[in-house]
């Protein structure tokens, strides 16, 4: 009897020990999805993308009757595939030089930065997000890496307009060689670029060491409006 | 200093497809900017048009002063697609800040053309967007449980001792 409540005992602490352990080193969630790089177009490819566009609009279907759209600042954001769906706040630099991002006590908004064009608008509108917060743990842009080539992504305005942008390009960048010119460049025909953080985590300063960036373009207004 | 990039036919080219609404709003009608508003390190073009009714003749050479841009003092612009039309396209530094810009553009038959043109900010460096939890928060009910479990063998591991105790004695 009392060999078998010393066993008992004996395993509760061990199994306790483990559990704890187990606990304490597991991930609560897995790690954000990364775009792969055969979906990345390098900085040349993404240049000479957007020049495409800007020419006649041959191998472009009906966009060659497409116009930009009008100056609106963005209300709100969707993405089927990820099914994200946001409000966007205007935001412009911080004093460090970086654009400005929502609080990270506000994980589910996503900020357009202000000093841009609107999104339908010729040049590359951003928009950023979070892709975690303490608060919740995965954020508004989590599955951003997963975004593929074709997706679409809808962009309502004030003005009630929305516009649809079609994704071109996905690619994870270090923070510390960030393409500046690729991402933020004026593109002749309008771009979108959704920007979140990813890759490795440095511990010691408590910040990613990458982000990941999708390219897309406008590829027309839609008649509803998508709210979140 | 930043390059001077120079009209590349290429770049002319595709230049009139660009339906850029904002340069409309450019109160000078001699001049156009593309883009308008443009941005640091962005490759934008100047195109103007020399015409005027007081001038003698028609222009044979056109220059920007590119000082106010931070580019060279002189820069020679190159024969347009008309008559008195002189285009160019450069390169504005990656240090200009952001703000209105009034250079201009002086023809050699005497007309001085003013252009206005507006220069965003770009963000100089990656934003910060995250702050890790989904890569450093750990499973605090597997902690939790394995404390709980930690706790109820010691509980239970005193009173066997404590019922084992006066049994020696005895």
């Amino acid at each position: 009897m009392r060999r078998l409540l010393d066993a008992i005992i004996a395993a509760a602490m061990a199994a306790g020990v483990i559990v704890a352990f187990i606990g304490s080193s597991t991930l609560r969630w897995s790690p954000p999805p990364l775009p792969p790089r055969s979906v990345a177009l390098s900085g040349a490819q993404l240049a000479a993308g957007a020049r495409g566009a800007a020419g006649t609009g041959t191998a472009r279907g009906s966009a060659y009757l497409l116009r930009p759209m009008a100056r609106s600042v963005p209300a709100s954001l969707y993405i089927p595939r990820i099914q994200a769906r946001a409000k966007i706040i205007s935001l412009g630099l911080t004093p460090g030089g970086a654009a400005a991002v929502p609080p990270l006590a506000s994980p589910f908004l996503t900020s357009w930065y202000d000093r841009g064009p609107t999104p339908g608008q010729p040049g590359t509108a951003v928009i950023l997000g979070h892709v975690d917060s303490a608060k919740v743990g995965p954020a508004i842009f989590y599955n951003l890496g997963n975004l593929r080539p074709g997706d679409l992504i809808y962009v309502t305005l004030k003005d009630r307009q929305t516009a649809v942008f079609r994704v071109y390009s996905a690619a994870l960048y270090l923070k510390a060689d960030f393409p500046i010119r690729t991402v933020y460049s004026y593109t002749s025909w309008p771009t979108l670029r959704l920007i979140t953080c990813g890759g490795q985590f440095d511990y010691a300063t408590g910040h990613y060491l990458g982000n990941t960036v999708v390219f897309a373009e406008y590829i027309g207004p839609q008649a509803a409006a998508i709210g979140p | 200093m930043a390059a001077f990039a120079g009209a590349t036919p290429a770049a002319l080219a595709s230049a009139p497809g660009v339906d850029d609404s904002r340069s409309a709003l450019i109160d000078n009608p001699n001049v156009s900017v593309t883009p308008n508003p443009s941005a640091p390190g962005t490759a934008t073009t100047f195109v103007v048009s020399c015409n005027a009714l007081t001038a003698g003749g028609n222009a044979t050479a056109a220059t920007l002063s590119g000082a106010t841009l931070g580019l060279p003092a002189q820069l020679p612009m190159q024969p347009g697609t008309q008559p008195n039309q002189f285009v160019l396209t450069v390169n504005l530094p990656q240090s200009i800040g952001p703000g209105s810009f009034s250079p201009d553009i002086n023809c050699n038959n005497g007309v001085s053309q003013t252009v206005n043109i507006d220069v965003n900010a770009v963000p100089g460096q990656a934003p910060e967007t995250g702050d890790g939890s989904t890569l450093t928060a750990t499973d605090g009910r597997l902690t939790v449980a394995g404390l709980g479990l930690l706790g109820v063998a010691a509980v239970m591991g005193g009173l066997v001792l404590r019922r084992r105790r006066p049994g020696r004695h005895l």
